[in-house]
């Protein structure tokens, strides 16, 4: 140190940072810095990959190679859509098969012409068809034929044939899936002007193009109905001369190809490969910026920072999720590369071969995944205080996260909107139905949602567990302990805790309510109102009031409950009575947006639910489905997650991002109806300026109680409006004059709410 | 500036409770250099943690400027800076980042910390080593960069816990020469150490710690009047013979005299 230093150091001014961008930013670059200049990132980073895959796809290369040549004997599986229709076949392809035989005994007699047709020469067995015939299809019903004979050399000989019977109308896509090689339609021709014996056929084949076992399926039934057709001809020709019928055939024969469903190793295994990648990509970056700052002794000096954990989690996690997908990048990068220098690429890819679009899709599901693996491994090491220890607690983890992916080579599994909710399954099934150009556009959403939101209850996790004592120092401590330790004495709950909480509520609730409308049918329409209240009223008040009871917070600040001016009172009203007219404006922007998942079955089925509800009294009706849900509601979104948010950034942004949450909230638990978004989210934003504005819950309540109400006595009461010509026709604008109307109520509203609260507000911001 | 009142912790180890701080209470003023001296275990390294606001006390409170640590912990620390032998530094930084960096935690804008920077590697004489990786640099002079880290948001309160651990002369030295610098700065500053001679030389006031509870505490003519010792290294084995934290075999053995063969006679 210099001695008598010259002048003393200046004193910048001393301040607490709360989460600007670029604070946000220039942390994130730490933190990769840190991590992208230590070797072994590099290492698994960039060398790994190159190695790897150059590898895996010489092994790869030699295992096609040989796997996928043509077996010696095939099975081959015709499908028909009636019992009828398999006894003919079976009996033609018999008698086909015993022509054959005799034919092969008499080399000099065979026709010409007949069961000619040459295999292609090096015919390969599609590796899908292989696989399609062995899985259960919509086959109802098989039987074996006969043992059939030996086909040329060229081919692979056809150890027995099974026709099975196809549900009607199924064929094509029996043949397309691969569950059959070959359909048969066989329909009768008209026998007006034909004699009774002779009933003839017409019989289209529908086969896959690239599939060998098609092909000679094709061949093997052609070859046989040829051999029938021609001896019908050799034994009726002199009656038909006579009795001058034109000449006709017993089965008349047409193709109809179909193309095979893509098989897609890229449907099936990229979504294995993703998480692997992802994965592997985020481990090691997790453990070091969490396990690693306490092994390197940076962890203390990290905590003595004045910086939210949730701020110092969230460079992190950026950091994590950068690493992961320049991992997954490479590794993509690797992996195409192979792929193309070993020339798989249309085996695995299609006739397409590897195009832009993949890629694109790869790129998405790779943001999707590093997104929530990222956090769930960041929350997960943080509990850890060395390398090894991390370690020990990630490999379950990755082990359990490789199920899900196996979950997508099982093609019967259907992605259903609970699936869409359910971690790391609902990413994995989306990319498995996104590579097969089928992925539902609702489903895309709630999955890409909730899995952001799971992301975001992890960090929130993450922000309460690390560089708590027990981390730090090893302190003992349980782990109740650990997850509900008070951090320090606060008025309000933390952004951590209330991501958490609505973690907890979002599934909860979306599980209660469609097993509730799964059930609830059984329950009667009055226990049914009455159950769906208590379900409202547990999972969105008694939830958040029990954490923040764990958490010792005080109850009043936290939910907001406090008196307000009168004059609020009224404005509420009018507000809560006139905002209707405007959500549901907004509610038709989503079909100028495209965004509209309503089928007509749903419709249908609220206008069934509609009917139902008239027949219980409008007290109850409202009670259970307006002013319940609007107390609960507000008390978990504009009481304990409006008072988290507002405790670390500003009230506009509080009140954007908390409408953003109520707009998802109502998406994902009202059926994933996403026309629910943008009128929730405007919904959202009023209630939430209120609320800030008036520091109470209560004329929050009241707009939304109210607002609930009018929607629903619109619902219940609309056949006497429509009898008083005040009826509307559904999705259709509302009169100029109505929506006038809304907004001057709208401004009215909530300038006597400004009004009122004109003076406490400006005393707060002094303050 | 600071002010510590009734603190106690206790931490449970294997179902038994160990009282690691004992109802401890002390005030430091600026410009005062404080001493908390004690052995290892009497709770000096906890009494710290806890004024930063890392361990929450079962008892009592730590206060900075008028804040409490366990209920505005981000107040607290951003008026504190922290000196400590276990602190660690980010390997593949450099030097220069690292220190932009935590003034960057502290909210000090970007130029005011380039600023500041250069201030501390002038008076730290950090300009050979500014551009390395943290990792390449040695004990001494890794001590002084965590010095600077420290100062970077100019803190009106330090702590520096065991600052000479692990160093040698030249490298203590340069703590003591902080430790000066601080004072002339009109920092308060809580000092511990078990380097007794310099801290008699240091600090201002003392705090004697055993088994969690401040023993003595006062200047060091108090301490005297009080002990009826000279030194602090004399208070010392006073307060280990109180204690019973001595080893009696071990001292007895250093005690007896040599026969001519060199064996212990008693």
């Amino acid at each position: 140190m210099v001695d008598n230093p010259a002048a003393p150091p200046s004193s910048p001014r001393v301040r607490i940072v709360r989460g600007t961008m670029a604070r946000l930013l220039r942390l994130c670059l730490k933190e990769l810095r840190e991590t992208l200049r230590d070797r072994r990132t590099i290492v698994t980073l960039l060398l790994m990959p190159p190695l790897l895959y150059s590898l895996l796809g010489i092994a790869f290369q030699k295992f096609i190679m040989t796997a996928f040549d043509p077996p010696d004997r095939v099975e081959l599986r015709i499908g028909v859509e009636s019992d009828e229709a398999k006894a003919s076949l079976e009996s033609f392809l018999a008698e086909g098969t015993r022509l054959l035989r005799s034919q092969q005994d008499q080399p000099a007699a065979e026709p010409s012409g007949l069961g000619t047709a040459d295999p292609s020469p090096g015919a390969r067995v599609d590796p899908a068809g292989n696989a399609s015939v062995a899985s259960n299809g919509p086959a109802q019903e098989q039987t074996q034929t006969e043992d059939a004979p030996q086909e040329q050399s060229a081919v692979p000989e056809v150890r027995r044939v099974v026709v099975v019977v196809v549900r009607p109308g199924y064929l094509e896509t029996a043949v397309r899936d691969g569950f059959i090689d070959l359909g048969v339609n066989l329909t009768p021709v008209s026998q007006a002007g034909r004699p009774n014996w002779f009933r003839p056929l017409h019989g289209e084949f529908i086969y896959r193009t690239t599939s060998a076992l098609s092909e000679a399926a094709v061949r093997y039934a052609e070859e046989r109905l040829d051999l029938l057709n021609h001896d019908f001809v050799q034994r009726r020709l002199p009656t038909m001369l006579r009795l001058r019928w034109p000449l006709e055939l017993p089965v008349e024969m047409t193709h109809r190809r179909v193309r095979a469903k893509p098989v897609s190793v890229v449907g099936t295994l990229i979504p294995l490969i993703l998480i692997l990648m992802t994965v592997t990509g985020a481990v090691y970056p997790a453990i070091d910026l969490t396990a690693g700052e306490r092994e390197r002794g940076t962890l203390e000096t990290l905590m003595a920072a004045p910086v939210p954990r949730l701020g110092l989690l969230v460079g992190k996690y950026v950091a994590v999720i950068t690493v992961s997908l320049l991992t997954a990048v490479v590794n993509l990068g690797a992996m195409v590369l192979t792929i193309i220098a070993t020339g798989l690429e249309e085996m695995l890819f299609g006739p397409g071969g590897l195009s832009f679009a993949i890629l694109a899709k790869t790129f998405s599901l790779m943001v999707l995944f590093a997104s929530f693996f990222a956090a769930v491994l960041l929350a997960l090491t943080s509990f850890a205080r060395s390398f090894k220890e991390a370690q020990s607690y990630l490999i379950p983890i990755i082990l359990l996260a490789l199920f899900p992916g196996v979950l997508a080579l099982t093609p019967e599994l259907v992605f259903s909107r609970l699936l869409a909710i359910v971690p790391v399954i609902n990413v994995v099934l989306l990319a498995r139905d996104l590579f097969q150009d089928v992925a539902d556009p609702v489903l895309a959403t709630a999955t890409v949602l909730s899995t952001l939101f799971y992301a975001l209850a992890a960090l929130g996790l993450a922000a309460r567990i690390f560089g708590t004592d027990a981390v730090l120092y090893g302190s003992q401590a349980t782990w109740s302990e650990l997850l509900w330790r008070r951090q320090r004495v606060s008025e309000v709950p933390t952004v951590a805790a209330a991501l958490l909480c609505l973690a907890v509520v979002f599934p909860v609730y979306f599980v209660s309510a469609n097993l509730l409308g799964r059930w609830g049918a059984n329950l009667g329409t009055h226990l049914q109102l009455l159950v769906a209240g208590a379900t409202t009223v547990t999972v969105f008040g008694l939830l958040p009031l029990a954490v923040a009871i764990l958490q010792g917070l005080k109850l009043p600040d936290t939910f907001r409950l406090r008196r307000t001016g009168w004059v609020c009172l009224p404005a509420g009203l009018l507000l809560g009575v006139t905002l209707w007219p405007l959500a549901y404006e907004i509610c038709l922007l989503n079909q100028w947006l495209g965004m509209l998942s309503f089928g007509q079955d749903l419709i249908e089925s609220v206008d069934r639910q509609l009917k139902s509800w008239r027949g219980v009294h409008a007290g109850l009706l409202l009670g259970a489905l307006a002013v319940c849900p609007a107390i609960c509601e507000e008390w978990l979104f504009r009481g304990y997650l409006l008072s988290a948010l507002t405790r670390v950034t500003s009230s506009t942004r509080a009140i954007l991002f908390s409408a953003i949450l109520f707009g998802a909230f109502h998406v994902v638990t009202s059926v994933l109806a996403l026309e629910r978004f943008l009128p929730s989210a405007f919904l959202g934003v009023v209630l939430g300026w209120v609320c800030w504005r008036t520091r109470s819950l209560f004329p929050g309540i009241l707009i939304h109680a109210c607002h609930n109400g009018a929607v629903l006595l619109i619902a219940y009461y609309q056949p006497e409006l429509q009898r008083r010509g005040w009826g509307h026709e559904d999705r259709t604008h509302l009169p100029l004059a109505w929506i006038v109307c809304a907004l001057a109520s709208l401004l009215l509203g909530s300038w006597m709410i400004w009004f009122a609260t004109k003076r406490s507000h400006a005393s707060r911001e002094n303050k | 500036m600071i002010q510590v009142s009734n603190l106690t912790k206790r931490f449970r180890s294997s179902g038994q409770e160990v009282l690691a701080v004992d109802r401890l209470s002390f005030s430091i003023d600026r410009g005062e250099v404080y001493g908390l001296l004690g052995p290892n275990g009497a709770g000096k390294t906890t009494t710290i943690r806890m004024i930063v606001g890392l361990l929450q006390p079962d008892e009592g409170y730590a206060s900075v400027d008028g804040f409490r640590s366990s209920d505005d912990a981000e107040e607290v620390k951003s008026r504190l800076g922290l000196v400590s032998a276990n602190d660690g530094i980010y390997p593949w930084l450099t030097v220069r980042e690292m220190l932009l960096f935590f003034a960057d935690l502290y909210g000090v804008a970007p130029a005011a910390a380039r600023s500041r920077l250069e201030e501390l590697v002038a008076l730290f004489d950090l300009g050979d080593y500014l551009n390395r990786r943290c990792s390449v640099i040695s004990t001494g002079q890794r001590q002084r960069v965590i010095m600077a880290r420290a100062l970077m948001h100019a803190p009106p309160v330090m702590l520096l816990d065991e600052p000479t651990r692990g160093l040698d002369v030249v490298g203590s030295q340069v703590v003591f020469d902080y430790i000066q610098y601080l004072r002339k700065q009109g920092v308060a500053v809580l000092v511990s150490t078990h380097r007794l001679d310099e801290a008699q030389r240091l600090c201002n006031r003392f705090g004697l710690l055993h088994q969690g509870r401040l023993w003595q505490e006062g200047t060091l003519a108090e301490l005297q009047s009080r002990t009826a010792s000279n030194t602090l290294v004399e208070m010392f084995m006073q307060l280990f013979r109180v204690g019973g934290n001595t080893a009696p075999a071990l001292t007895q053995a250093v005690t007896d005299p040599l026969d001519t063969s060199g064996q212990r006679t008693g």
